[in-house]
C-alpha cells in the first residue's frame, strides 16, 4: 500500500515515519558517539601506562595489570585513605539526598496545588536562589558556620546539601503542569487529609519527578567540591572531590615533573580515580531509571 | 514534618502492588525526620553553649579570639606533651609522621589541605581555625604570608639556632630572612636551583664543548642547528624559560627590590641581551617554543634529541629520567652560564622548592619551630631530608642526601658538585613578588613564540603586564632599574 | 483537518477547563488562610533561608563594606566601581557575552531536538542514549582536566581522525591558538557535560505526556513532528522557560571551563577570563572580598533581570488555581 501514490493520511504517515526514523536513528547515533568516544577512552585509559597513553592508539586496550598498578598507587596514600572518602561521599550524597527530598517535595507539591499568600514569593526566592553566584556565598557560609560552631563537623556538608532549590523548582513545574487538580478535589470531597493526598496521590503520580530530584540532587552532592573544601580540614573528613584535588593536583599527570607533589599520580591514576568518582553516579542513575522507569500519571488519571 | 509519621502507616488500603514504593518512601520520610531532628537537635546545641568548642572563642566576641582561637582546638595536652595542627600536602605527610615517631611527646594533627592561604584569609575573618604549622609548596607565596590582609607567618627569629639559621644557603636567606637577617618568616624545605642540563654522550659523539657563557652557548645552538637540525638545546615555552634565562642575567623582569617594591624595566640591557639570544637559537630552530611538559618537547626528549636544556636541579629526575625516558649513562649537569662582560661568575636562577612556616597564632612557638627545624634541618638516618624527593635546602642534609645520588647509576657523571655549587650561584636579587611572574611570562612570551612571532614583539605587552600586577598587588613599581 | 482537534486537545489545556470550576470552589470555600500549606514548606523554607537568603543577603552587605585587619568599614559603591575599573572586567564581560552567545542558543535548541526526538519512540535505544548524553557530565575535578587536554590535543585525542582532517594536528593548534577560539571551545565543552542532564528533564517531562492522547492522535493522522509540536512542546514549555532561566544564569556565571584551562596551563587560558573568574580571583587573590562580593551581586542582578524578564513574557506563575 506505501508503494501507492495515494495522499491518504496513512500512506504519508507510514513514509514519513520510515524515513524520519532512518534519519532519527542517524541523529541519535552521532550524538552517542560525541558523548561516548570520551567515555569510552576514560575506561581504556587506566590499562595503559602514562607513556603508552601518548603512544598507544587513543582507543586501544593496554592490560588489566596496570588498572591494578594504578588503583595500588591511588590507594598507597595515608593507608588507603581514598576509601574513607569514598565512605564519606556516599554518606553526605545519600543522607543529603533524603533530606533534599524530603524538604523539597512536600515544597514543589504546595506551590503547585495550592494558592497561598506567599507562594509566588517563595518561587522567586527559590529561583534567586539558584540563580545567587557560589563567589557571594563562600564567605558568607564560612561565617555562618563558624557561629554555629559547625566549622570541621559532617553537619556543615549534609545541611547545605539538604537544600536543593533546583529539585524543589523541578517538583513545582512537574506538579503544576501534570498533576491533576480534579483528582486532588474529588479526594477532598472524599474527606480525604491534605497530607494523605500528597501522600497517597502527589506522591505515586510523580515517581518519575523523584527519580530526576533524588539523582540531581544526588550528583550535585557528590561532584561538589567547594563547600566541603570551605567548610573543612579535616581529610578523615573530607569527601572523594576534596580528598582527590589534594591526592591529585600538582602531580606529574597533569604536569610532568610538577613541582610539588612527587607521589607516584599519573595520567592513569588520575583517569582512574575519575572513574571510581563515576561509577556510584552510574549506579544510582540505572537505579533511579529502574525504580521510576516510567510515568504512571497516564494510567492513573483515567 | 510531624504531621507525617501516622500518614507513614496508613498505606495499606493502596493493595500490594504498591508496598515497594510505600516503604521506600516510609524509610525517606523516617531518615527525613530523624534528619529535621538532628538538625534541630544540632541548631538547639550551638546556640546553648557549645561543648565541643566551649574553650575557645566565646559567641559575639570575635575580636578577642585572634589570642585564644586557634589554640583552643589545638592545645589539649597529650600525656604532659603538646599538640599541633599540621596543614600540608600528600606529599609532605611522611616528614611530619617521621617527626611523630622521633617525638613521642608531641602529637600533630595532620591535615591534608591545599589553597592554604585561601583558608588562612576565611580564619582571618573568623578570627579561629588557624593551624599550628604550613607547608606550602610554592616558596613565592612567603610574600603574601608576611604582609596584610594575611599577617600569618610568625618571626621565629627567637626560637632558630643562629648556626644553624647561617647554614642555609643565600637563597634561603633572601626568601625566608627580612631586615637583613633579623627577622626569619620561613624555612626553606628544598631548593632548585638552574643548572644546565646536556645529553654527555650526544656531545661528545658530535664532538662539542660544553659552554661556559652565554655567547658560546649561542654559537653551540647555531652549530647545532645547521650540523644536527632537530635537536635542541633549551626551550622557551613556560615559566622555566624566565627563571633559567631572565633571571641568570639579572633582568629585573618584575624583581623584588624592597617589601612591595618591584623592578620591572625590560630595556635594560640586562634583559634585551636575553631577547636577542633567545630570538636568534629560536629563529634557527635550536631551542623549542613549547614547554618542557609540552607533547612537542617530549616527543623529542624520548627520540633523545634534547642535546642541553637550562632547567632547575630536579629535572634529572623527574623530567629527564621520568618523562623524557633519557637512557642511563647520557645524562649529566654544568654549572649556570654567565654573561663575560658583567658577570665574573656564573649565576643561575631557581624553579621551585617550597617552604614551612609558623603560624603567628599559635601558642607553641618553640615548639612548632622545632618541628620545621627537625623536617628541614635533622641529618640522622631517621631524618626526613636524607630520602627527600627533592634536593634539600639545608647545605649538612643535602650533603647526605648526595651520598643516595652518588649511588644512582642513572647520571653520566654524578652531578651533585654541580647541584650544590649551583646553588649558591642563584641570584638573590631576582627575589619573590605577590604576583606571578611565570603566569604572565606564559601568557604574553610563550603564547606570542608559539605563534611564530618573536621574543621580542611580547616585550611590551610582558613589561605592561608586569606593570600592572605588581602596581594591582600594592607594588610601588621602579621602571628605571637596570638590573 | 482532522487532526486538528485532536492536535488542539493537549493534556493541560484540557485540564485547565476541566479544574478551573473546581478550583473556583475551592477557593470559595476555604475563606480563612489554611495552615498546612505552610507546614509543607516549612522544612525547605528553612533551608532555604539558612543556605542560600541569608548568606546572600550577607554578601550583598559586605558588597558595599571593606575589611581592614577585621574592622569593616562603609565604602558605598566604591568596590562596584574597583571592580568595574579592573583591567579585565570589559574582556571578560565580552568573553561571557560571545560565550552566552554561542553557548545558550545552542544548548537550548539540541537539547529540545534530542530529547523530541528521543521520545518519538520510546525503548531500549532512548534510554541507553539518554544515558550516555548523560554520564559525560558526571565527571570533574582534575579527571575532567585531564580528559579534556587528551581530547583536546590531536595526536593523542580519540576524536584525532576528526581533528586532523581539520587541519588541527598539534594542541597548540587548538589549545594554544589565542583566546578567540576559546568561547567555542567552552561552549562545546559545556554542552558535552551539561546537555545531558536537561535531557533527562525534558525527557521526564514527555513521559508525563499522557500515552492515550498520542495515539489518538496518530489515529487522526498527526504525523510524530506534529504530535511533538502540537501537543509535546506546549507541555516542555514551563521546563524549557526554566532551563533558559538557569543557563543564562550559569552561562553568565561560567568559571569551571575556564579555570579547568588554566590550571593545565596559563597559556592555554588565563585565570580572568569570565566575570566569575575575576570575582574569585578577587576573593581569594587580592583578599578583596567586598569587591569579589560587587561582581557576584552584578552578576546576580544579571540573572534576576533575565529569570523575571522570562517569567513576564512567559506569565510562568500561571496555574489553573490563580
Amino acid at each position: 500500500m506505501i508503494q501507492s501514490p495515494s495522499k491518504s493520511h496513512s500512506a504519508q504517515r507510514q513514509g514519513a515515519v520510515s524515513l524520519g526514523n532512518i534519519v532519527r536513528l542517524l541523529v541519535i547515533v552521532f550524538f552517542v558517539v560525541f558523548f561516548a568516544v570520551p567515555l569510552i577512552w576514560l575506561l581504556l585509559a587506566p590499562t595503559k601506562t602514562h607513556d603508552q597513553l601518548q603512544t598507544l592508539p587513543p582507543l586501544s586496550f593496554g592490560t588489566l595489570a596496570h588498572v591494578i598498578t594504578a588503583w595500588q598507587h591511588l590507594t598507597t596514600f595515608n593507608n588507603a585513605e581514598i576509601l574513607v572518602w569514598l565512605r564519606n561521599s556516599v554518606v553526605y550524597s545519600v543522607v543529603g539526598d533524603f533530606l533534599a527530598l524530603a524538604t523539597g517535595l512536600p515544597a514543589g507539591y504546595v506551590m503547585a496545588t495550592t494558592a497561598f499568600p506567599g507562594r509566588k514569593l517563595l518561587l522567586n526566592l527559590t529561583l534567586v536562589a539558584m540563580i545567587v553566584p557560589g563567589a557571594a556565598l563562600v564567605l558568607p557560609l564560612f561565617l555562618e558556620f563558624h557561629d554555629l560552631h559547625l566549622l570541621n563537623t559532617v553537619w556543615a556538608v549534609i545541611l547545605p546539601f539538604g537544600f536543593y532549590p533546583f529539585g524543589t523548582f523541578l517538583a513545582y513545574i512537574y506538579y503544576s503542569t501534570s498533576l491533576e487538580k480534579g483528582i486532588l478535589d474529588a479526594a477532598r470531597v472524599d474527606g480525604c487529609g491534605e497530607v494523605r493526598l500528597f501522600w497517597d496521590i502527589g506522591l505515586p503520580l510523580s515517581r518519575n519527578i523523584i527519580g530526576l530530584v533524588a539523582f540531581f540532587s544526588f550528583v550535585g552532592n557528590w561532584n561538589n567540591y567547594f563547600l566541603p573544601f570551605v567548610v573543612l580540614t579535616n581529610d578523615q573528613r573530607y569527601p572523594l572531590t576534596v580528598g582527590l584535588e589534594d591526592l591529585l593536583s600538582n602531580s606529574a599527570a597533569i604536569n610532568p615533573g610538577a613541582q610539588s607533589n612527587f607521589l607516584p599520580i599519573y595520567a592513569p591514576e588520575v583517569l582512574l580515580a575519575g572513574i571510581v568518582t563515576i561509577i556510584p553516579i552510574m549506579i544510582v542513575l540505572l537505579l533511579s531509571q529502574r525504580l521510576f522507569a516510567r510515568g504512571i500519571l497516564a494510567g492513573a488519571i483515567k | 514534618m510531624s504531621i507525617k509519621p501516622p500518614d507513614a502507616r496508613k498505606p495499606k488500603r493502596l493493595g500490594t502492588k504498591r508496598r515497594r514504593r510505600v516503604s521506600w518512601l516510609a524509610l525517606l520520610m523516617a531518615v527525613g525526620l530523624v534528619l529535621a531532628s538532628c538538625s534541630g537537635g544540632g541548631a538547639a546545641s550551638s546556640s546553648a553553649a557549645p561543648t565541643g568548642a566551649a574553650t575557645g572563642t566565646t559567641p559575639g566576641a570575635t575580636t578577642s579570639a585572634t589570642t585564644n582561637g586557634a589554640p583552643a582546638a589545638t592545645a589539649s595536652s597529650k600525656g604532659g606533651g603538646v599538640t599541633l595542627t599540621v596543614w600540608t600536602d600528600a606529599t609532605r605527610v611522611p616528614a611530619f609522621k617521621k617527626y611523630e615517631a622521633a617525638h613521642p611527646n608531641v602529637h600533630l594533627k595532620i591535615q591534608v589541605v591545599s589553597n592554604e592561604l585561601q583558608k588562612v584569609l576565611l580564619d582571618n575573618r573568623a578570627g579561629s581555625g588557624w593551624p599550628d604549622i604550613v607547608w606550602d609548596p610554592g616558596s613565592s607565596d612567603i610574600v603574601r604570608y608576611i604582609s596584610s590582609p594575611y599577617n600569618f607567618a610568625l618571626d621565629i627569629s627567637p626560637y632558630v639556632p643562629k648556626s644553624k639559621w647561617n647554614a642555609f644557603p643565600a637563597w634561603s636567606h633572601s626568601l625566608c630572612g627580612r631586615d637583613n637577617n633579623a627577622k626569619i618568616y620561613c624555612l626553606e624545605n628544598d631548593i632548585a636551583s638552574e643548572v644546565i642540563w646536556y645529553n654527555a654522550k650526544l656531545m661528545k659523539q658530535f664532538g662539542y664543548q660544553v659552554p661556559t657563557t652565554w655567547l658560546q652557548y649561542e654559537e653551540l645552538g647555531l652549530k647545532v642547528a645547521k650540523e644536527h637540525p632537530g635537536y635542541i638545546i633549551g626551550e622557551v615555552g613556560d615559566e622555566n624559560a624566565l627563571t633559567s634565562y631572565f633571571w641568570p642575567s639579572e633582568c629585573p623582569a618584575g624583581i623584588r627590590l624592597d617589601h612591595l617594591k618591584v623592578g620591572i624595566n625590560l630595556e635594560s640591557p640586562n634583559c634585551t641581551r636575553v631577547v636577542q639570544m633567545l630570538d636568534t637559537l629560536l629563529k634557527a630552530g635550536a631551542v623549542s617554543a613549547y614547554g618542557y611538559s609540552s607533547t612537542q618537547v617530549v616527543n623529542l626528549g624520548k627520540q633523545d634529541k634534547i642535546l642541553m636544556m637550562p632547567g632547575p636541579s630536579w629535572f634529572g629526575q623527574y623530567v629527564f629520567n621520568s618523562t623524557y625516558k633519557t637512557p642511563p649513562g647520557e645524562l649529566a649537569a654544568a654549572l649556570p652560564l654567565r654573561w663575560p662582560n658583567s658577570q665574573k661568575q656564573p649565576v643561575g636562577g631557581d624553579l621551585g622548592g617550597g617552604i614551612y612556616l609558623v603560624s603567628a597564632h599559635t601558642k607553641h612557638p618553640q615548639e612548632a619551630t622545632n618541628v620545621i627545624l627537625w623536617i628541614t634541618t635533622d641529618t640522622s638516618p631517621q631524618g626526613y631530608q636524607i630520602s627527600a624527593p627533592t634536593f634539600p635546602a639545608y647545605p649538612p642534609a643535602a650533603k647526605v642526601w648526595g651520598e643516595n645520588l652518588a649511588k644512582s647509576k642513572y647520571y653520566a657523571t654524578n652531578p651533585f658538585d654541580v647541584l650544590n655549587e649551583a646553588v649558591s650561584d642563584i641570584w638573590t636579587g631576582w627575589g619573590y613578588v605577590n604576583f606571578s611572574r611565570s603566569d604572565i611570562y606564559n601568557e604574553t612570551i610563550a603564547k606570542a613564540v608559539q605563534h611564530h612571532d618573536t621574543i621580542a614583539s611580547a616585550i611590551p605587552a610582558f613589561q605592561q603586564k608586569l606593570i600592572q600586577q605588581a602596581k594591582l598587588q600594592g607594588n610601588q613599581v621602579d621602571t628605571k632599574v637596570t638590573s | 483537518m482532522a487532526d486538528e482537534p485532536a492536535g488542539r486537545a493537549p493534556a493541560p489545556g484540557l485540564s485547565q477547563a476541566l479544574s478551573a470550576s473546581a478550583a473556583a470552589q475551592t477557593r470559595h470555600r476555604r475563606r480563612p488562610v489554611p495552615l498546612w500549606p505552610y507546614l509543607f514548606a516549612l522544612p525547605y523554607t528553612i533551608l532555604l533561608v539558612l543556605f542560600a537568603l541569608a548568606p546572600a543577603a550577607y554578601g550583598i552587605v559586605l558588597s558595599v563594606l571593606r575589611n581592614s585587619n577585621g574592622v569593616n568599614t562603609f565604602v558605598g559603591i566604591q568596590n562596584y566601581i574597583e571592580a568595574i575599573t579592573f583591567f579585565a572586567f570589559p574582556s571578560a564581560l565580552l568573553h561571557v557575552l560571545e560565550y552566552l552567545g554561542v553557548w545558550l542558543p545552542t544548548l537550548i535548541i539540541l537539547v529540545l531536538f534530542l530529547s523530541l526526538l528521543l521520545h518519538a519512540r520510546p525503548g531500549p535505544i532512548a534510554s541507553t542514549a539518554k544515558v550516555i548524553y548523560y554520564l559525560p557530565g558526571a565527571l570533574t575535578g582534575s579527571p575532567s582536566a585531564l580528559l579534556w587536554i587528551f581530547l583536546l590535543t590531536p595526536i593523542v585525542s580519540p576524536f584525532g581522525l576528526l581533528l586532523h582532517p581539520l587541519g588541527f594536528v598539534h594542541p597548540a593548534d587548538i589549545l594554544e591558538s589565542g583566546y578567540h577560539h576559546l568561547p567555542f571551545v567552552f561552549a562545546i565543552q559545556a554542552f558535552f557535560t551539561g546537555a545531558g542532564g536537561w535531557i533527562l528533564v525534558l525527557y521526564g517531562a514527555l513521559e508525563s505526556v499522557s500515552q492515550e492522547i498520542l495515539e489518538a492522535a496518530a489515529i487522526d493522522g498527526c504525523s510524530a513532528i506534529q504530535q511533538a509540536m502540537l501537543i509535546k512542546l506546549p507541555l516542555m514549555s514551563k521546563y524549557v522557560y526554566y532551563m533558559l532561566i538557569l543557563s543564562f544564569a550559569s552561562g553568565m556565571q561560567l568559571f569551571v571551563e575556564p579555570q579547568l584551562f588554566n590550571a593545565a596551563s596559563t597559556v592555554y587560558s588565563s585565570n580572568v577570563w569570565s566575570l566569575n573568574q575575576v570575582a574569585l580571583r578577587f576573593a581569594f587573590y587580592f583578599a578583596k572580598f567586598g569587591v569579589a562580593a560587587a561582581i557576584a551581586v552584578i552578576l546576580l542582578i544579571l540573572g534576576v533581570i533575565a529569570a523575571f524578564i522570562i517569567l513576564r513574557w512567559t506569565d510562568f506563575y500561571s496555574t489553573d488555581f490563580t
